[in-house]
């Protein structure tokens, strides 16, 4: 039983280790770009135990993949047919509008839309693309996010849909290999990035509803990610990016408060290999949920200043705010009434600039003042504290200020 | 050591923590009001495959370009396929046709002469729809047949498709139902699944109604139901209550929200002298894959079809003064995109799921907020994205609106001048 116990402080001991080797080489990597990350290659993998799966999953795994593979043979970013039909019908998204024609594209710039209702009993393999032309026509959409000539929630509608496509086009052909593992790296990352980009501007009800359709494919994708990482498991490595992408999904639940859960989240970490389980990026993670719900704010703030990467902050960011407000609570009840807060201390706590956290704190009811001195002050034990209404102003993040663009 | 074997304790208990919904000031507890009255996206890392369906629907899932199951789904197809009693409320275009395709395929063990399974539901396009969603799960299942039956067909047809081909799961109206099993050609003494898809338009229908418990008389006592619709209100619950045994229910966006996401939505205050006119402009100026116009009435509907023809726009009409086979060719043609105009009554407001139309026009206003709901749920389905344009030109109008808005909490504005296509077009 002792015995027990020492073996697993050993692997927290390892753990913590691991986390602060790795905090200077992350930054550099997770600041590239989408498109820099998607012109990659196959990415390789790093050696590490592995726990096997079990016999019964094996047996239903089996059991539960279809018999024939379709292939698909279309060289096209979008079927011809389907780019003749959509012509006709002037259904053309503006990124498929030859010379800004409503009604003509090319090969090109068509691509392939997604259907709900679709059938391999009337599809033909000619409408199916095959891996290496799914690959670039992924490419291509993630290339579109370098616009600058339009808005982002437009391009955002277009890269959606047509990946979801691409999904389909995987799921149909029981596509389960690595470049498919690292195509849906690259998808999940899109809808990442579009969670934060798009929280950003919640104000407006229409970029609040691509936020909640962005939010379901993120879960799906990201589900689907780690089914495919799942059907390329063995015991010896795992990918290069398995366990930073496991941490997004920790990382969802930090919102689960206010909406129900899914499923409970020990019951998934039951099905999360030992070396992804215990890796640095699930530890973060792990800490961060943990943070959360505790209220320790000043750890939560603290530890994603060290180690968030960018993926890991687009997903957190909506909650940052959350906490502020946690802490102003505290504060404002904690204090000792003849002792107002200095400001300047209260925003390098917050992670927030000084000029922001005043906004900030009269956005929660709290007044500031000024002592003789100049200085901003946040006097404590007022009543009027209130938990915001309605959104809030983004304010920046000043431990990961590099990552806000 | 001592220090390290106490943080691994922790780590134990606070692991275990993770569980607990009521943990004491975190800062997730403090709820921001406006957050949850949106809708949610359950957090879920399951599949298909996690429900234990048969390999053969697993197969036509994938061949159908299913990724994930909807938030409906997952909510209801575990319980379902053990049989469970379900009834379902959610927006039109999340899933729930699938729900109980699905559910009904995993159990159902076809014995040759036996009818299994019975959907009705309320009209014949809306069969035709489920009919043929049967159909596509059901490819790797080569002994299943499945049958559809409305009125309109002479009823001899049917009566010799049940005597020479006796289907294991029959999709109908109740009122063609209803003759076929007094005339005993349609036995339903083996039905082991009894579903009503828009449950609460049949059941609301005193009519129908009576009909829909004739039909239910003459089942086992012994079998699963399911009833689904996108609007069940408090009344109708206990109403669909009496025909179940303990139902699992599922409200998925409590029917207060209208939350259409994806869908934009708006009016116009306008003559009705006006209306024809206007129409016109909208038609020129809108972007638009395929667009549905309601209107009240048969004649509306032929009357404005014509004119719309006469000014070249490729229009159609289906209404209910037309031959059930002229009704199904033309529903046919503009689902496959042969047309990109649709002008109907409320005929085909209810279910029907036609992928392209991402705009729908109410000439004329809904009679109820109800008929509301489902005619906009025609465009914008399942996360794509659509507009909806709103006719008001009396003060009946006037309190429709005002009650669609008040009964969704929804707020629909008036159309403004120069609308931003990438609102309701994919760009």
């Amino acid at each position: 039983m002792e015995g027990g116990y020492g073996n697993r402080g050993s692997s927290f001991s390892q753990s913590r280790r691991g986390r602060g080797r790795g905090r200077g080489q992350r930054f550099p990597s997770n600041q590239s770009k989408v498109s820099s990350f998607a012109e990659r290659g196959t990415p390789s993998s790093s050696s590490a135990n592995r726990a096997s799966a079990s016999v019964i999953s094996n047996t239903l795994e089996d059991d539960a993949q279809p018999s024939s593979n379709f292939v698909g043979t279309c060289p096209y970013m979008c079927p011809e047919r389907e780019r003749i039909q959509r012509e006709k019908l002037r259904d053309l998204a503006i990124f498929e509008r030859l010379h800004g024609n409503p009604g003509k594209s090319s090969p090109a710039l068509a691509v392939k839309k997604f259907c709900r209702t679709i059938s391999t009993k009337y599809v033909q393999a000619s409408d199916m693309r095959p891996i290496t032309v799914l690959e670039d026509t992924l490419n291509y959409l993630l290339s579109l996010l370098e616009s600058k000539e339009h808005l982002f929630e437009v391009v955002h509608d277009f890269v959606f849909d047509r990946t979801r496509s691409i999904r389909q086009d995987i799921t149909m052909q029981n596509i389960v290999n690595k470049k498919a593992i690292y195509m849906y790296e690259g998808m999940v990352k899109f809808h990442v990035v579009s969670h934060y980009k798009l929280w950003c501007s919640m104000s407006d009800p229409n970029t609040a509803s691509l936020h909640h359709l962005n939010m379901e494919q993120l879960t799906k994708t990201l589900a689907s990610l780690f089914n495919l990482y799942e059907a390329n498991q063995n015991s010896n490595h795992v990918h290069e990016n398995e366990a930073e992408f496991h941490s997004l999904y920790v990382l969802l639940h930090l919102g689960s408060y206010s909406q129900p859960m899914g499923e409970p989240l020990s019951l998934w970490f039951q099905r999360v290999s030992t070396p992804v389980l215990k890796s640095k990026e699930m530890c973060f993670a792990r800490r961060i949920l943990r943070s959360f719900r505790l209220g320790n704010y000043k750890d939560f703030f603290c530890t994603a200043a060290a180690q968030a990467s960018y993926l890991q902050f687009c997903i957190m960011m909506p909650y940052i705010n959350e906490v502020r407000v946690l802490a102003l609570s505290c504060i404002n009840f904690g204090g000792y009434k003849l002792h107002p807060y200095p400001l300047l201390d209260l925003s390098k706590l917050l992670f927030i600039k000084e000029s922001d956290l005043e906004s900030f704190c009269n956005h929660c009811g709290l007044e500031t003042g000024t002592d003789e001195s100049g200085n901003k002050l946040l006097p404590t034990k007022q009543t009027t504290f209130s938990h915001p209404k309605g959104g809030f102003q983004r304010y920046s993040f000043l431990g990961l200020q590099e990552y806000e663009r | 050591m001592g220090e390290t074997k106490d943080e691994a304790y922790e780590e134990e208990l606070l692991d275990y923590e993770e569980e607990d919904d009521k943990a004491p000031d975190s800062a997730g507890a403090k709820v921001n009001g406006e957050a949850t009255k949106k809708g949610y996206v359950g957090i879920h890392s399951s599949g298909f495959r996690d429900f234990l369906l048969k390999p053969e629907l697993l197969r036509a899932i994938v061949d159908s370009g299913f990724e994930h199951p909807s938030e409906v789904q997952h909510e209801c197809i575990p319980q379902a396929i053990l049989g469970m009693d379900v009834i379902c409320q959610a927006k039109s275009g999340m899933g729930k046709t699938a729900v109980f395709v699905l559910s009904t395929l995993q159990q159902i063990d076809p014995v040759p002469g036996q009818v299994s399974a019975l959907v009705l539901c309320h009209t014949r396009e809306l069969a035709y729809q489920i009919c043929h969603e049967f159909e596509r799960f059901s490819t790797y299942l080569p002994d299943l047949k499945v049958a559809v039956f409305y009125g309109g067909v002479n009823i001899k047809v049917h009566k010799d498709l049940l005597k020479n081909e006796c289907p294991h799961i029959v999709v109908g109206t109740p009122g063609r139902i209803l003759a076929l099993t007094r005339d005993k050609d349609l036995s339903l003494k083996n039905v082991r699944h009894f579903i009503l898809d828009e449950c609460d338009k049949m059941l609301e229908s005193l009519d129908m109604r009576k009909d829909v418990q004739d039909i239910f008389k003459m089942t086992p006592h012994d079998k699963q139901v399911m009833m689904f619709s996108a609007t069940l209100s408090k009344e109708i619950r206990p109403v669909c209550k009496k025909f179940m045994q303990d139902p699992m229910e599922i409200y998925v966006d409590d029917e207060a929200k209208l939350t259409l996401h994806g869908l934009v939505q708006h009016y116009i205050k306008l003559k009705e002298e006006e209306k024809n006119r206007k129409l016109n402009d909208l038609l020129d100026a809108l972007d638009f894959n395929q667009v549905v116009i309601f209107v009240k009435s048969v004649s509306r509907a032929a009357e404005l079809d014509k004119l719309l023809v006469e000014c070249n726009f490729p229009s159609i009409c289906i209404h209910s003064g037309m031959s059930q086979e002229e009704r199904l060719k033309r529903y046919k043609g503009f689902k496959e995109g042969h047309t990109r105009i649709l002008v109907a009554t409320d005929l085909v407001g209810r279910g029907i799921d036609i992928e392209r139309v991402n705009i729908v026009i109410n000439y004329d206003m809904p009679d109820s907020a109800d008929t509301y709901l489902h005619r906009v749920g025609r465009a914008g389905r399942f996360g794509t994205k659509g507009l909806a344009i709103t006719f008001v030109s009396c003060s009946t109008d006037v309190d429709v609106l005002n009650n669609v808005q008040s009964r969704f909490e929804v707020d629909i504005k008036q159309l403004p001048e120069q609308i931003d296509t990438s609102t309701y077009m994919p760009s």
